[in-house]
């Protein structure tokens, strides 16, 4: 489902620099059950107005900028960057309902099945 | 009835593992690929961790005339899922972060797995234990270390001497 098949661990840049930062993909964890799939991505240090999640040709495009405070810098490990990560949506997800919100640096991604896509139970009718 | 090899097909029959007998640098990724998956095996075996082995959180400081700030990133964590303690020299963030996986779902992808840490940061100088201030934001955690009165840079005047 997801575009990318290894993480950046070490923050290295995964494609070129636009924007004067280093582009790096977020760490995810991918679910699903018979109602949906949920998608958890790692932000820390993002602002929730930093977060841009758009659907389109198929795709959940998710990126996200992180500004810090580098002042007196001695040591870093992580820096301002630009999270992004693409996801190709199977076709059962009823793009129309995703849903995504931000809670204490996770982003939580809710795209529910399409009703044609989900397990129903049929009724049998016995005929007299 | 199968038909007699291509001559093409002949020719790389040694190679037959190398998808595009135009390409012969793909025989090196393949070679790296099965490396590594040797590698990764052989961590399996002798026990060393599994991924992520990179440290966590990771970790900035800052510097400030008045203070240190230590920010660390905590996806996720509420402020008593972290345990932050400091002495007059060193800074300790523990915690756990737990399991994400909800209930009744599969998991396709899992790179944000539960785990335990504890970090210590030697600090370059004193601070003031009690003006130590912590907090958490959109998975941030930041500490603010104010620095001991001692260590903390004075102008000095300078007096003119009459020569």
């Amino acid at each position: 489902m997801s575009e990318n098949t290894t993480i950046q661990r070490s923050e290295e840049a995964i494609a070129e620099e636009t924007s004067g930062r280093p582009t790096v993909a977020p760490a995810v964890d991918i679910y699903e059950n018979a109602a949906g799939y949920l998608v958890l991505a790692d932000l820390p240090g993002v602002r929730g107005d930093a977060i841009d999640v758009r659907f389109e040709e198929g795709e959940l495009r998710l990126s996200a900028r992180r500004d810090l405070d580098d002042e007196g810098a001695v040591a870093a490990e992580f820096r301002a960057v630009e999270f992004r990560r693409i996801f190709k949506i199977p076709e059962d997800v009823d793009a129309g309902a995703i849903e995504a919100d931000f809670q204490g640096g996770v982003l939580h991604l809710r795209l529910p099945k399409a009703k044609a896509a989900q397990p129903r139970k049929i009724n049998v009718r016995a005929s007299a | 009835m199968t038909q007699p090899p291509a001559l093409a097909d002949v020719r790389t029959t040694m190679f037959s593992y190398i998808r595009d007998p135009y390409d012969p640098l793909q025989a090196f990724g393949l070679f790296r690929r099965r490396m590594d998956h040797i590698f990764r095996e052989l961590d399996d075996v002798v026990g060393a961790r599994a991924r992520p082995s990179t440290v966590w959180p990771r970790i900035n400081l800052r510097e400030s005339d008045q203070a240190y700030v230590v920010e660390a990133e905590v996806p996720g964590l509420k402020v008593e899922e972290l345990d932050v303690m400091a002495t007059a020299e060193s800074l300790t963030i523990r915690g756990e972060r737990k399991e994400s996986a909800p209930e009744g779902y599969s998991v396709h992808r899992r790179e944000r797995p539960a785990l335990r840490f504890s970090r210590s940061i030697a600090l370059p100088a004193r601070i003031d234990v009690d003006g130590v201030l912590a907090e958490v934001k959109d998975g941030l955690l930041t500490v603010t270390l104010p620095k001991h009165p001692e260590v903390k840079p004075r102008s000095i005047a300078i007096k003119a001497s009459e020569a």
